[in-house]
């Protein structure tokens, strides 16, 4: 079966935005039919809480120093449009008519976000936004840079030592930059901002079999958003190029 | 008046709801009566730092309309509350929907007893970090001084009430009813809402909003004081206050 590059989804959010756990909801949203074929047990991780009830990380994760992706900090430097798009299915053992969902750090630099929207222009891109001192402070709680899933060596400055401080400042530094780079690029794009409450999943077609309540309860019971007495909805999903999944009437 | 004409806006002081307000209104899809504009009830203050206005009612307590609003349960029945909503508009027929302005709707007593009186109704909220809130205001408006009076929130006289600066006491007592309105508004909000969702020019667009000279004036201040972050090495927008619907799916288009 010959594979449609619209089948192609792009995500992309700052490290500690909870992009992750949001993905794991997208992935139950028949309306987006993700292939998860890219999941292995090597790849999940439950962070430095240890806890194995709360796995956030399964599947891949594209981005530079990375076994995917390595290339990602340039993407038009480094691929042409038919190598990017065999890097993006290396990782899945499936392939068929369902979607991919592609999650790259680095596609919120500005001329990587230009480039997919030129060469991908049909493509849907989905976003976290999350103000970037939560995500510093998520981030730090929950991963290290070398010592979980994925690594975030792209974000050391010394890799002789994992949590110093160079390293501290450095991911800071890329945090501010990358969340400046999406919302300036979404600033004047038609997007949708949307916070992924009950309600809305089940618009995308959330599936609420065995996996899907148990991710929906991961998030609800462990996730900083929402296990709080009352919800900060901090960190929507911005939508760009994803009209099909929302019906507009007549 | 019918009682499903009433669309109930909810927020607290220092959210942007006013503006928020004036978004919705230009959202032709709700045909929201605008004969509560008059010269008494449309009030403007730019300061470098800040662009205010305020227009049409803004209901409860020291407002002259919904003066029992602190709760409604106990000071009115539904057709009385109803009759009390009617006093803010000029006109009333029966194809027009009424936006109901009112920051004692977020008393968890009020939430309840309109949930139960009106549990068809659309509901509009504005949810915002409650310190952003609280910094937005105290800096911005008095108590006694301006439109809408925010009498009710004040434990003391304060004659000698400045912008931006308010006796301890009242200052206090504004934070201390912020939070609590915030946490019942967020509670109702998790139970309730269809759709939670910043609103960027594409949203409004798909509630028919009028790109006419007012609308662009509106989306254009609502930018600048709400959206435009103050950092300047970004200068992105921040996308820091939200409206979350209950009910509106028509006009909103989803199924």
């Amino acid at each position: 079966m010959e594979m449609k590059e619209e089948q192609l989804i792009f995500y992309c959010a700052v490290p500690g935005s909870g992009w992750a756990k949001l993905s794991l909801l997208l992935a139950c949203c028949s309306k987006l039919n993700i292939n998860k074929s890219d999941r292995r047990p090597e790849w999940e991780e439950c962070g430095r809480t240890g806890n194995t009830d709360h796995v956030f990380h399964k599947g891949c994760y594209w981005d530079p120093m990375r076994e995917y992706g390595d290339g990602f900090d340039d993407i038009g430097k480094n691929y042409t449009k038919e190598n990017f798009i065999k890097e993006c299915l290396r990782p899945f053992k499936e392939h068929d008519d369902r979607n991919y969902l592609i999650r790259s750090h680095f596609f919120a630099e500005t001329k990587n976000l230009d480039w997919l929207v030129k060469n991908f222009p049909n493509n849907k891109i989905i976003f976290v936004l999350r103000e970037p001192k939560p995500c510093f402070e998520g981030w730090h709680t929950g991963m290290s840079f070398t010592g979980h899933y994925p690594n975030y060596k792209a974000w050391m400055a010394r890799y002789d030592k994992d949590m110093c401080k160079e390293n501290y400042d450095k991911l800071w530094k890329l945090i501010k930059k990358h969340d400046g780079m999406i919302r300036r690029w979404i600033s004047d794009r038609e997007c949708y901002i949307i916070q992924p409450n009950k309600h809305f999943i089940n618009q995308l077609g959330y599936v609420w079999d065995d996996e899907g309540k148990e991710e929906y309860m991961k998030m609800m019971h462990t996730h900083q958003f929402y296990s709080t007495p009352v919800p900060y909805y901090d960190a929507p999903f911005c939508f760009y190029n994803c009209d099909d999944l929302f019906r507009i009437e007549a | 008046m019918r009682p499903d004409q009433l669309v109930f806006f909810l927020g607290i002081p220092g959210s942007g709801w006013a503006k928020i307000d004036s978004l919705m209104r230009q959202c032709k899809d709700f045909k929201f009566n605008e004969s509560d504009y008059n010269k008494d009830t449309i009030w403007e203050r730019n300061t470098n730092q800040h662009y205010l206005n305020h227009k049409g009612h803004f209901l409860g307590p020291g407002s002259g309309i919904g003066e029992g609003f602190r709760d409604i349960g106990k000071n009115y029945t539904k057709e009385s509350f109803i009759k009390e909503c009617e006093k803010a508009y000029a006109d009333i027929n029966e194809e027009d929907n009424y936006m109901i302005k009112c920051h004692w709707f977020c008393e968890m007593s009020n939430i309840k007893w309109l949930e139960k009186n009106f549990p068809n109704n659309k509901y509009i909220c504005v949810l915002r970090d409650v310190g952003l809130c609280n910094e937005r205001w105290l800096e911005s408006m008095t108590f006694a001084k301006d439109y809408p009076k925010y009498t009710a929130w004040m434990v003391k006289e304060d004659p000698d009430e400045e912008l931006g600066k308010h006796c301890i006491e009242n200052r206090t007592n504004l934070i201390n009813l912020n939070r609590l309105h915030d946490r019942n508004l967020r509670s109702f909000v998790r139970r309730k809402a269809d759709i939670i969702f910043c609103p960027t020019r594409y949203m409004l667009d798909r509630m028919g909003y009028l790109w006419d000279k007012t609308g662009e004036h509106e989306f254009t201040w609502y930018n600048r004081c709400y959206m435009n972050d103050k950092n300047l090495s970004t200068r992105a927008p921040q996308y820091e206050t939200t409206i979350c619907m209950m009910n509106c799916k028509e006009e909103l288009k989803f199924i």
